[in-house]
């Protein structure tokens, strides 16, 4: 067999320029693999009597931002552990610098309301720091990200803004609700609303109504401690039992739901919305509370007009 | 102008949800206990009449002050030529 080198044949390179062309590519890019292995680039990165009297900005560090439970997990891939996607740009990688005598590399983030960064984009700063692994608590914000690298803390490499391959460019990351098995048991939580819960007699059983400050049919509004604002629906709760207490509560998914005092266990998830607590009536129509934060029970009722409403 | 009804079954309730909606979007909820009810659709009957009158006085009292609004223009032309011609 004829000698070759990375299957270019040496006999035909000598015939053929393109042949000698492909065949001295083939030669440069094993010796950039052994190189590679060596950590050479010209002599030795490390070697001291060497030493450049400033570094070069660093090539750049690859990272991930993800949003999870009010935190940014940030994630950073430092140059010499990126894995080229192909094996073409795993062979091009050989020909630049990928740190590859692993010197210290200290990183710079930023974070903002805008792609721009701008002073409108309420920017902070985050490093520098040689951390690769970041957390950063900030719950219910999305926010853009962007990282830059430097050997020195002097020559920084250029800013590059997170990038989603789904958005196919710039993302802004959200970074979720604080989960509410994260916060203490029993945290104080002010709201109210201006509903009113009461009942008539349907005949056979009690009907509840819950209606906001115009009357029966109105919606209500639950005002949250800060300043939010969230609009439900009247509602009508049949089958009833007659002179009983009821708890009762809200949710989107589904709807008015009623409580005795022996049924709470487990049963109030988060999106719930308290309405209040109220007695119904008596067969015929007599007796009863009405709860809710226009309720006229007192106590823990309601305690009356816009009062805070404790279960 | 009429109520929109939306039903659902709530199972685990016995029950069943009831979203009804006027033509203005406003919205009212029925949770109707399926066992101890003995009239439920008398009851939904009950709340679409109360919804339709107020939807009419609604209407009527938005119509005179000059309010827009779909649910009460609904049968206009919106002011098209042509149509006013084939109607009138």
């Amino acid at each position: 067999m004829p000698p070759s080198i990375g299957g270019h044949s040496i006999d035909a390179a000598v015939r053929n320029p393109d042949d000698m062309r492909r065949l001295l590519n083939g030669i440069a890019g094993r010796l950039a693999i052994y190189d590679d292995q060596l950590g050479l680039i010209d002599g030795f990165l490390d070697d001291p009597s060497g030493a450049p009297a400033s570094k070069p900005a660093p090539p750049v560090a690859g990272f991930t931002v993800t949003g999870i439970d009010g935190k940014f997990e940030i994630q950073i891939t430092l140059p010499q552990d990126a894995q080229p996607p192909t094996v073409t740009l795993y062979r091009r990688s050989f020909l630049f610098d990928r740190n590859r005598a692993r010197a210290d590399i200290v990183h710079q983030m930023q974070s903002a309301t805008n792609m721009l960064f701008d002073a409108s984009g309420n920017v902070t700063t985050y490093g520098p720091t040689p951390e690769t692994s970041l957390s950063i608590t900030n719950p219910n914000v999305t926010l853009f990200w962007r990282l830059r690298s430097s050997y020195d803390q002097l020559n920084w490499n250029d800013w590059q803004i997170f990038s989603s391959g789904s958005a196919c460019g710039p993302i802004g990351v959200s970074s979720g609700f604080l989960r509410s098995t994260s916060a203490a048991p029993n945290m104080a939580l002010n709201s109210s609303n201006n509903a009113t819960v009461d009942s008539v007699d349907a005949g056979s059983s009690a009907t509840i109504r819950v209606y906001g400050p115009t009357g029966v049919g109105a919606s209500w509004i639950r005002f949250d401690g800060q300043t939010g604002q969230t609009t439900i629906p009247s509602g009508t709760i049949t089958g009833r039992l007659y002179a009983t207490t009821y708890w009762v509560v809200y949710a989107a998914d589904n709807g008015y739901v009623t409580y005795t005092s022996s049924q709470f266990n487990g049963v109030l998830t988060d999106q719930v919305l308290w309405a209040g607590k109220m007695t119904t009536v008596s067969a015929g129509g007599g007796g009863g509370s009405s709860g809710g934060g226009r309720g006229t029970g007192g106590g823990s009722n309601g305690g009356g007009t816009g009062g805070l409403l404790q279960p | 102008m009429s109520i929109r009804k939306e039903v659902q079954f709530i199972a685990h309730e016995h029950a069943e949800r009831v979203i009804l909606t006027d033509s203005f979007g406003k919205q009212h909820e029925l949770k109707i206990d399926l066992l101890t009810t003995t009239d439920p659709d008398g009851v939904i009957a009950q709340e679409v009449q109360r919804m339709e009158e107020a939807e009419a006085r609604i209407s009527e009292i938005a119509r005179r002050r000059g309010h827009a609004h779909p649910a009460i223009q609904e049968n206009d032309s919106g002011g098209c030529k042509d149509c006013d011609e084939e109607s009138g």
